[in-house]
Formats: C-alpha cells, structure tokens, sequence
C-alpha cells in the first residue's frame, strides 16, 4: 500500500485531517458553490467533484488526490453531501455535480423529521468508532477497485446508514434531549463525525515530523524517512539492548577494550583514542574489582560474627 | 579446633567493628558508582568520558576518610589477635 508514502505535504494542514467534523467544517467553508448545469437540468448550489478532491487536498495539504478522495468518500458516506443523481459517491471528476445536505429549517417539525435529525444528531459519539472502521475499511475499497463507481459502494454506504440510524439506549431513554438537539441542527445538517484513521497522529509522543517513530507500523513513517533522508530500511533490525546491568558483572576482570568492543569500532577510532578507552575501562573493571573485594571482605566479617561452619565454607569455595 | 576459639564471643562484636570498621558505608557508594560506570560503558562502545559520573560519585566519598582514619587502629587489632590468638592466626593463614 502506498498512499502513506505518497504523502507530501508542504505545509501543515488546516484542521486536523484525521478528524472528519473538522475537515467537513473546512470545507463547508472553502468549497464555492454555483448555478451548474448536467444533462440538461440547472443545479443549484453545487459543486463539481474535481473541486471537492482539489478542496480536500487543499485543506490535508497532501499531493495525493486518491488520498484526498477517500477522505471525501467518509464525508459522503455520512451524507454529507451527494450527487445531484443521488446514484454514486464522490468521484474526481469535474463533470459531476454534488450538492450539500440540506435539512429543511422548520419550526413546526413533524414528528417523522424530528426523530431522523434526532437518531442522526445523537449518535456522534458512537460514532467515533465506525468512523475509523470505515476509515480502514475505505482503504481496502479503494484497493479492490481502484475505479471507483457508484455500484461498489453502496452496499458500504449501506453498512454506515445502519450505523447512523442505530441511537443508543441511553438517546432512547431521553426524548427531550434529542428534540433540543434536532432543533438546535435545523439550519444546518450536522457535520460528519468519525476519525479517518489513515491520517490519525501516531500515539506515541515521541514520535513527530523529525524523529522517526520508533513503531515500523506507524503511518507517518516513511513521511518521517523521506525528510530525514534515511533508507527505508526492509525490516526491523536486532539492537541488543545495552542498558541493563548484569552481564558485566561476570565479564573477565581485566578484559581489554579492545576485545570489548566489535572490530570496525576498534578501527574506526585513532591510537590515541584506543589508549584512552583502555585507560577509561580500566578505571571501570578496577571499581567492579574494588566492589567485588569489598562484598568477599563483608562475607568474611559476617561469618566470623555468625562462626558457622556452612556459611565459611560458602565463601571460601 | 572449635569455631568459637577462632574469636571469643566477648570480644567479637568489637574486633570486627575495630577491623572493618564503617565497610558497608564504602561498599554501598562503591556499588553506585560501579552501577553509573557499567551502564556508561554499555551504552556506548566508544565512552566520551567518566569524569562526570566521578564528579558525581566523589562528595559522597567520606566513608573513606573515616576509614583511613581508623586504618592504623584496625591493624593493630589484627596483628594483637594474630600474635596472641592462635585459632585465630591459623584462620587468616588459610
């Protein structure tokens, strides 16, 4: 897969692209709407799909359109926006036409609106979850059909509507909450909710634009190599941990820097420096001899203070 | 040869306090000073330097000063216990 690899941004993005409300809201605010005709019938207050995909980059800063058309494909896929033929998802293409979802603002809300505004209001939190299955789901989708097309995707659209419709236990039991929230969305339809997790921050905290994340599975990986300048390497490389305390202990006494260390490190540093390591771990294996002297003097002084036999023998042989 | 002749339980406890004196106090800034050093030296194959863990070890040094101190005041112990104990004289040789 190599979408993550062909992300380059220039600049850092506008909102944060993994969280569909916010890129949703950009967009709302970016994209210009227009009188437009197809097939013969005007449209108004549409947009074509090319400047969607051109918005949608814009606002993620990526290069990558396909990238930028899956994020677009969440956005419909919580009807967000549609076609005006209401017969396929987002595609890049200029000569089709979407328009926004509008929600009828009336005060007198029939029962039957109020409660979809309400189902589709409340389940944000939910949410959040099939927001970032669908995310990797998408990208399987896009790998199964690079074309995209109307057909393939329903039943995907399909799968999200049952999300959408799906309210909580918890939204059932409180019919008053839900009525304030349908009325506080009439203007608007409510933005997306959901996390596209192939444009997720990695986790760790460590991990950031110039330190490459420790994880070979992080997105932001091969981002993080390309502007560090470093080799994708193929796979994890073994690096024996060094930091615990243990195996020196029972190393020789005595042992030499040189025998200490791998070959190429030996040659890569100069006589002088060679003298001067020797000189350093000497200094070391004399404290650990001094410790080690110091622990068979305390064993002695703790057995002429016991005098027993078994624990004599223990520090003599 | 009994055990106990080696030292006679009236004066064990203030021998070896004589004799060893304040050991466990160098053993203890010993072993963290060993510890720093091991883990300087297996973190790098190449060590810059130790003089900032020595400087780190070094205020915590005075168990030394009290054991060079005492130094002379444990030998005499010793060579008295040797010289006039003879379980004992034969137990150092060992």
């Amino acid at each position: 897969m190599s979408i993550g690899g062909q992300i380059t941004p220039r600049r850092s993005p506008i909102v944060y692209p993994a969280l569909l409300s916010r890129v949703a809201e950009a967009f709302r605010n970016r994209v210009q709407l227009s009188d437009q005709v197809k097939d013969g019938l005007t449209y108004k207050d549409v947009f074509d799909g090319r400047e969607a995909v051109d918005k949608i980059a814009y606002i993620i800063k990526t290069t990558d359109r396909n990238l930028a058309l899956l994020l677009g494909r969440a956005l419909d896929a919580q009807k967000f926006f549609h076609a005006v033929t209401y017969d396929h998802r987002l595609r890049d293409n200029a000569n089709d036409l979407y328009q926004f979802r509008t929600v009828v603002a009336s005060p007198f809300n029939s029962g039957e609106l109020e409660e979809e505004e309400g189902s589709v209001k409340t389940t944000a939190a939910p949410l959040l979850n099939h927001g970032s299955e669908y995310a990797s789901a998408a990208v399987l989708t896009s790998q199964s059909s690079p074309t995209p097309s109307g057909e393939s995707d329903s039943g995907f659209g399909d799968l999200i509507e049952g999300n959408i419709r799906a309210p909580s236990p918890s939204q059932l039991a409180q019919p008053d909450a839900r009525r304030a929230n349908a009325n506080v969305a009439t203007d608007d339809a409510p933005l997306p909710t959901g996390v596209f997790t192939l444009l997720t921050d990695c986790y760790s905290p460590t991990c950031s634009r110039d330190r490459l994340c420790y994880s070979i599975a992080c997105p932001r990986r091969l981002e993080q190599q390309a502007r560090l300048n470093m080799k994708p390497q193929p796979g994890l490389k073994k690096q024996i941990s060094k930091e615990s305390l243990g195996e020196l202990v029972t190393t020789e006494p005595g042992t030499l820097w040189i025998h200490s260390v791998p070959q190429e490190i030996v040659n890569s540093v100069s006589e002088k420096e060679k003298r001067r390591q020797e000189a350093i771990n000497e200094v070391i294996y004399t404290e650990r001899d001094f410790v080690r002297d110091m622990e068979y003097l305390r064993d002695v002084r703790n057995f002429l203070l016991s005098m027993s036999t078994v624990s004599l023998k223990r520090i003599l042989l | 040869m009994k055990e106990s002749d080696i030292l006679p339980v009236e004066r064990r406890t203030d021998f070896l306090e004589q004799v060893f004196w304040n050991i466990h106090d160098i053993i203890a800034v010993n072993t963290r000073l060993r510890d720093a050093l091991n883990k300087r030296q297996k973190s790098y194959a190449v060590v810059e330097q130790i003089g900032d863990i020595l400087l780190d070890a070094i205020p915590h040094f005075s168990p030394f000063v009290s054991y060079g101190a005492h130094q002379l005041y444990g030998k005499y112990e010793f060579e008295k216990e040797k010289s006039s104990n003879p379980a004992f004289s034969a137990f150092v040789e060992v």
